[in-house]
């Protein structure tokens, strides 16, 4: 039996894609994306707009003297080994000299609609994915600017002098690919993977840099012998098909390099909402709550990477015939916190009252973006747990969901995870998550 | 055995009163109760959470015999808002079981005997001080409304007592806004606490704003208490270090452009902003222009409003947003004819004042304008 799983994010590959039209590694059309990636966002408009930052290192984040975390490094510090999520008392342990700046996120989001206002002007195809990354589909700007090299250039040009930041430029026939030549190209770098080097290319890189490879499908992978993406092109796709089902198909296709998926403009988001189906239909509030947390930090770490906030939040529930139920707060302030969305989630749960009902399906939605919002005059507690779960995001972001879990999670997780084990004994771990973007055009 | 005698509208009036002490959210049943309790000539009624608030209070009776009892205040309330006028006739059996007895009506309502009820414990080593009853019912209605409902942050919840050059001064804050308010009577002894914006409340229901009669005040290392006539409102204080508020008003050179406007006017101009701004956010767009000030609100679903009043302008134009409810606060508290709002830049607080006074300073934090 096999839990419900459906990804329908922006990540999703192109799954109807026939693999016969694999050629060298590029789909039939060549496409050109470009992946900016800003250079140490964050530290870099603290170092801009405080010469006496420059070339010092920097760390935005909380007070060390007060168990506050690095939300972002400068380079300099990172030469120190500080990174984000460190605890700030580490940091200043490793560079006692280090600078901490409290972060302005005002100012953040003001730089990075700036930044895409500029990358809009070479392409009306871009896709931001965070307040400091974008996709653009240059394919047909190549003709007005030159190549996409071009493109790339002048991007990273103007960035510098218009902006005073830099930037990092990956251009690959698709975005997997182009996400991966950017990182390659850090810091203030250009990296082109042209078709016929992508092979290549990938073959040096280690299995965690394919999408929607974690830490538990890495280590099943290395247990498989398979460490670099290279070893993993020589593995035949029904093997990787035996071993991982459908997700082997895509395994075997981005090993190769090749994603089909489009850069999606103008994707005005409604909503942001995650949802589970559970193996069996359950009543148990403890398991129940578990899944409500997990899906609140699955939301509020989207909304956090793509700078929104919102006011409404949505509890969705299916009871076991099927009949599906949603109940709405609104919140007077718009909020990406995991704790906020989890409260009034929980909330919600509790004033339905299950009456010993069992449920097949929980789902946490935000929506009601579309606020401006109230200023404080005091920094709130939640100031600083806003920064631990920015910082809680990055090492998810690098090291997989799974690398920091909530204590309450780890406990609650016995039953949660005795649960999945007795109905996925070969379970590969984390992807629990039915990604759900609630996007209506 | 309790046994009295008091007339219904008194009984009702007083009942109302006390039954708020009430949270209804108490884990201890007993405490859902009234204690009522008859002595010499007298009816004492209390009701308490234990935290926030308790009610204490008197009214005359013919007393037959001495004794003590608890009832559910719910439906005490409720029935003595239901009798008809006249001498109510109160009387409790060995049971605990009160009968009300008024005109036709006789009730036996099912109480609790005294034993487990608890009260706030006396204040002991506490400061006291006295103050006219309107001049405590303007700075709690000038403030306490700031104050946080957000438990989570029980700190905020309160309305600070502090006493800077020896007047009282109260301070609350929900870190959007902030309320100030200065008595002008002098009340001596430095001393700060934290007093529970839910208890003051109930004190400022109690209070009448246009007598000088006086409400003693006292304040212990633990508790506050207020005593206004017959009842006496007491709160546990709440623990913890107030925010400093000192660092969030902005200083005064800063703030260089100042639009004095009708407070009346700008009321009802924001009451009728409210209507669309209501659907967002309560965000009400302020603009300055020659003849005043431009109000405007915009909403996706509901549509637009604008209004231009009079106004008087020092310093540049600007243009900026607050959360209308959040103004209209203390418009309604100001009791001026006038109010300043002195702003610098778009995204930084703004501070609203009486345009004829300066004891009450009130810090608001804009909106972003979308």
């Amino acid at each position: 039996m096999h839990r419900a799983q459906q990804v329908l994010g922006q990540r999703g590959c192109g799954r109807g894609a026939d693999t016969g039209k694999l050629v060298g590694g590029a789909a039939e059309v060549e496409r050109k994306i470009i992946h900016v990636d800003m250079d140490a966002f964050f530290a870099a408009i603290e170092q801009r707009d405080d010469p006496s930052l420059r070339s010092k290192p920097v760390v935005v984040g909380g007070d060390p003297d007060s168990r506050g975390v690095v939300a972002a490094a400068s380079y300099e510090a990172r030469a120190y080994g500080i990174h984000s999520a460190m605890p700030s008392s580490q940091a200043r342990r490793r560079c006692p000299q280090v600078v901490f700046v409290r972060p302005n996120h005002e100012t953040y989001r003001e730089v990075s609609t700036q930044v895409m206002a500029l990358l809009r002007e070479y392409t009306p195809v871009i896709e931001p994915l965070s307040v400091d990354e974008a996709f653009l589909d240059v394919t047909s700007s190549v003709g007005l600017f030159g190549s996409a090299r071009r493109i790339g250039e002048q991007i990273r040009g103007r960035i510098r002098e218009t902006l005073q930041l830099t930037a990092s430029v990956g251009i690959a026939p698709n975005k997997f690919l182009a996400k991966l030549a950017s990182e390659g190209a850090k810091p203030d770098g250009l990296l082109e993977v042209k078709p016929e080097e992508v092979l290549t290319f990938l073959a040096a890189l280690p299995v965690e840099r394919i999408w929607g490879v974690g830490e538990t499908r890495a280590a099943k992978l290395r247990r498989l012998g398979f460490t670099t993406i290279g070893q993993l092109q020589q593995c035949p796709a029904e093997e990787l098909v035996a071993q991982f089902g459908k997700q082997g198909e895509e395994l075997y296709k981005l090993a190769r390099g090749f994603d089909e998926s489009a850069v999606q403009p103008g994707r005005e988001r409604k909503s942001v909402s995650h949802e589970e189906t559970f193996a069996e239909d359950t009543n148990d509030m403890v398991f129940l709550g578990a899944i409500l947390l997990q899906l609140s930090e699955q939301v509020g770490r989207r909304l956090r990477a793509q700078e929104l906030k919102g006011c409404t939040i949505t509890l969705k529930l299916r009871y076991a015939d099927f009949r599906t139920i949603t109940r709405s707060k609104t919140l007077p302030q718009p909020t990406d916190s995991d704790k906020q969305i989890y409260e009034s989630a929980r909330a919600l749960l509790a004033a339905v009252g299950l009456g010993g009902r069992k449920v097949r399906l929980l789902g946490v939605g935000v929506s009601n973006f579309d606020v401006g919002e109230q200023l404080r005059l005091l920094a709130e507690d939640s100031a600083e747990a806003s920064a631990v779960e920015r910082a809680v995001d990055e090492v998810r972001e690098r090291f997989g969901p799974q690398s920091v879990r909530r204590a309450r999670l780890v406990d609650g997780g016995t039953a949660e995870e005795g649960r999945r084990q007795r109905v996925e004994p070969d379970s590969d771990g984390p992807q629990r998550k039915a990604v759900q973007d609630g996007n209506n055009q | 055995m309790l046994d009295a005698t008091c007339p219904q509208e008194e009984l009702y009036d007083i009942v109302q009163t006390v039954a708020r002490g009430v949270s209804g959210r108490s884990t201890q049943p007993v405490q859902n109760n009234i204690y009522l309790s008859s002595q010499g000539d007298t009816l004492r009624l209390v009701a308490t959470d234990l935290e926030y608030v308790s009610i204490d209070a008197t009214i005359p009776a013919t007393v037959a015999d001495e004794g003590a009892t608890t009832v559910p205040a719910r439906y005490f309330a409720q029935i003595a808002g239901s009798l008809p006028a006249g001498e109510v006739s109160l009387a409790a059996n060995e049971a605990d079981t009160l009968a009300i007895a008024c005109g036709s009506a006789r009730y036996e309502i099912r109480g609790v005997a005294t034993d487990d009820f608890q009260m706030l414990p006396a204040l002991d080593e506490a400061v006291e001080f006295s103050l006219p009853q309107s001049e405590l019912h303007d700075l709690l209605r000038q403030t306490a409304f700031a104050a946080s409902t957000d438990e989570t942050r029980p700190i905020l919840t309160g309305v600070l007592f502090t006493v800077v050059d020896s007047k009282l001064q109260l301070v609350a804050t929900d870190t959007y806004r902030l309320a100030l308010c200065a008595s002008k009577s002098e009340v001596g002894q430095e001393q700060q606490a934290i007093v529970s914006g839910r208890a003051l409340n109930e004190v400022l229901r109690m209070l009448d704003d246009e007598s000088d009669a006086p409400v003693a005040v006292a304040i212990s290392e633990t508790l506050a208490r207020f005593e206004v006539g017959p009842i006496t409102v007491a709160s546990r204080l709440i623990e913890g270090e107030f925010p400093n508020y000192e660092k969030v008003i902005p200083d005064e050179d800063n703030l260089d452009k100042q639009v004095t406007v009708s407070t009346q006017e700008l009321e009802n101009a924001l009451g009728r902003a409210l209507i669309v701004a209501r659907e967002d956010a309560n965000r009400v767009v302020f603009e300055t222009i020659e003849s005043g000030l431009r109000i405007t609100a915009n909403s996706l679903d509901v549509g637009h409003v604008q209004e231009e009043i009079s106004a008087r302008l020092e310093g540049e134009a600007i243009e900026t947003a607050f959360n209308a409810t959040y103004m209209l606060n203390m418009l309604e508290a100001a009791g001026s004819e006038e109010v300043t709002i002195s702003l610098s830049r778009p995204l930084e607080p703004g501070v609203m004042r009486p345009s004829d006074r300066d004891d009450y300073t009130y810090v608001v934090m804009p909106m972003q304008i979308m």
